[in-house]
């Protein structure tokens, strides 16, 4: 190990240094630094020194504030001060000469034989490496509370021995607890939903016995009295025994993952319903029309049948020609079915020329005075699915129309605004109360929540505006998709 | 006769065909209140009877008709060939359960066997 001294030339030594000089050189990373009342350094030795000029001719002699940085210097002098009037001193402070480097200095006030402070002694130790390891340990928790934070995961620990719970900070945001609250079984215990605490509690005593890793779901409820789902990872941790003495766990926000899965389901669910009516209506027409009319035809057939055996030609004639006006009524008929079922037109000529043709329809049967359609879809045909749901929309929109409105005047516009498709329809007839949307589509049938739904489904927006006495307008918005 | 259906093409032929092959049809019921209150007023024979109808179904009207009129019998004429329906047509107080695409001879023949079932019921009295 090699030393690096000074000492004051040829003057008698104010301190007696030989004790500290001893220390000094025979400690790691470790330096001594004695210093004057005039904070005049009068020894500096060690294995590792500060800064190498302490020790030259150079050093010693001179003050801090002579050798050190002038960022360094006020700190140093004050703590050098303050140890010459008496008081311990502790830094820890970067080094100046490398990066990274950091000094650990204990300054201490020394004393003469009378009680008196004859001067102090700083004691440096070379701290990098520990400060670098606390370092890396500052930024790995800061990382894992940033990743908990992003993850929207929150840890905890129970030690068995003590009973003791502990919590990562965002496993407190998560379950809208003060980060000063003590924590304690009967706190987390009381925050779960009192529907799925005996279960939650009962998975927990099992890890006791068996610590192996499980997966489980439940509720947590806040103090505030919000619901939260939370996604639990779960294990036990063991002794060398194989005793477990931690169980140890994560606990994932996945409310929002749950709130979007209810909606799907209920969505599915109106999906579902919303099939079953239509083959409902599907069933009907056939029944109550379709068989009906073709049963007809059938007795018209026999009625035929029974005058040609009777040989009554000249009858026959009129049962054929009710016959022939029956089959026609009948292929109307089933042509009405068809098109509510998938008008051939949107397939055929695309939703511009349906919504035309819907439009136009709407205007005879109402009996408008006028019906002002714009349609400009210039461009690559649209999805079939985002075609549909706009041709769906203009279908109960019209229907609104011609059944509820009491209208004189349509607008209907079909157009492309930037990556938007836009359909308008809009009237100026007798209009209802917005607020009362959902009374009124669950009264009258307006199928407002269906338009909704159905572009909801295909990520578009619908947009109502009413009012009584001063007409409807409906926007349908969609993101265009270019058909593949 | 009267006959009760909903639909009114099928009424129309069936009331032409009856009227050509002998029997009187002498009303047509477009539901089944309707049905009711004409075979009370007219006192046919016998009610041909629809099951499909609005307002009041052919089942119940069936029902309706044993309990004012037991005497007049109901020939239930459906749409559809299901056992499960012709058992409810029966125990309805139906006499008989036609399907609408029966030959003309089937249909003659059950409704000759409803009037002469009228008939005998009739002369009990």
């Amino acid at each position: 190990m090699s030393a690096e001294t000074a000492r004051t030339n040829g003057a008698a030594p104010v301190l007696a240094d030989d004790p500290y000089r001893a220390v000094a050189e025979h400690l790691p990373d470790a330096a001594v630094v004695l210093f004057d009342r005039d904070l005049r350094i009068r020894l500096a030795t060690g294995t590792t020194l500060p800064d190498p000029a302490w020790c030259s001719d150079h050093g010693v002699g001179r003050t801090v504030v002579d050798l050190v940085p002038a960022e360094q210097a006020d700190v140093l002098m004050a703590s050098y001060r303050a140890a010459l009037a008496g008081k311990r001193q502790h830094l820890e402070r970067p080094g100046w000469r490398d990066p990274g480097q950091y000094w650990s200095v204990d300054v201490v006030p020394l004393r003469g034989k009378g009680g008196e402070v004859s001067g102090g002694l700083a004691f440096w130790r070379d701290i990098t490496k520990r400060h670098r390891a606390e370092e890396a340990l500052r930024q790995h928790r800061r990382q894992l509370q940033e990743a908990q934070r992003l993850a929207r995961v929150g840890s905890w620990e129970w030690d068995l021995a003590t009973d003791r719970v502990s919590w990562s900070a965002e496993l407190y945001r998560i379950l809208g607890v003060d980060l000063d609250v003590v924590l304690t079984r009967e706190i987390t215990r009381e925050l779960i939903h009192p529907d799925d605490r005996a279960m939650r509690e009962q998975l927990l005593a099992g890890v006791v016995s068996d610590p192996s890793p499980f997966q489980t779901e439940f509720r947590a409820v806040r103090p505030d009295g919000t619901v939260v789902w939370m996604l639990a990872h779960t294990q036990g941790i063991c002794d060398q025994a194989g005793r477990v003495v931690r169980v140890v766990g994560t606990n994932q926000d996945i409310t929002q993952a749950k709130r979007a899965e209810q909606e799907r389901q209920r969505l599915l669910g109106r999906l579902y319903a919303a099939l079953e009516g239509q083959y409902q209506r599907l069933a009907a027409d056939l029944h109550d029309g379709h068989l009906q009319g073709l049963a007809a035809i059938g007795l018209r057939l026999d009625h035929a049948a029974v005058r040609l055996d009777r040989g009554e030609a000249g009858p026959v004639r009129g049962v054929l020609g009710r016959l022939r006006q029956q089959v026609r009524d009948e292929l109307a008929a089933l042509r009405r079915t068809v098109a509510a079922l998938r008008p051939l037109v949107l397939d055929q000529r695309g939703l511009a020329a349906a919504v035309g043709e819907l439009a136009a329809a709407t205007r005879r049967r109402a009996g408008l005075d006028a019906c002002d359609v714009t349609v400009d879809l210039d461009g690559s045909p649209l999805d079939p699915m985002v075609e549909t749901a706009l041709f769906r929309v203009a279908q109960q929109a019209l229907a609104n129309v011609e059944q509820h409105a009491n209208a004189r005047h349509l607008r209907v516009a079909l157009y492309r605004d930037g990556s938007q498709v836009v359909l308008v329809v809009e009237d100026d007839g007798c209009g209802f109360e917005p607020t009362h949307t959902q009374a009124v589509a669950d009264t009258h049938g307006f199928g407002l929540t269906c338009m909704r739904e159905r572009l909801q489904a295909i990520g578009g927006q619908f947009t109502l505006r009413s009012a009584p006495g001063a007409g409807t307008r409906i926007q349908a918005q969609v993101a265009v998709q270019v058909a593949p | 006769m009267l006959v009760a259906d909903d639909h009114q093409a099928l009424r129309e032929a069936l009331v032409d065909l009856l009227n050509d092959v002998g029997f009187e049809v002498v009303g047509a019921a477009v539901d089944g209140v309707d049905a009711v209150a004409l075979a009370k007023e007219l006192g046919p024979d016998v009610v041909l009877m629809d099951l499909s109808m609005p307002v009041l179904n052919g089942l119940d009207a069936t029902r309706l008709l044993r309990e004012a009129l037991p005497d007049m019998p109901v020939v239930v004429f459906s749409a559809f060939d299901s056992a499960a329906l012709k058992r409810q047509a029966l125990d309805a107080g139906a006499v008989a359960y036609l399907a609408k695409d029966c030959t003309t001879q089937r249909l003659r023949a059950t409704l000759d066997g409803a009037v002469t079932l009228a008939a005998g019921r009739a002369g009990q009295r």
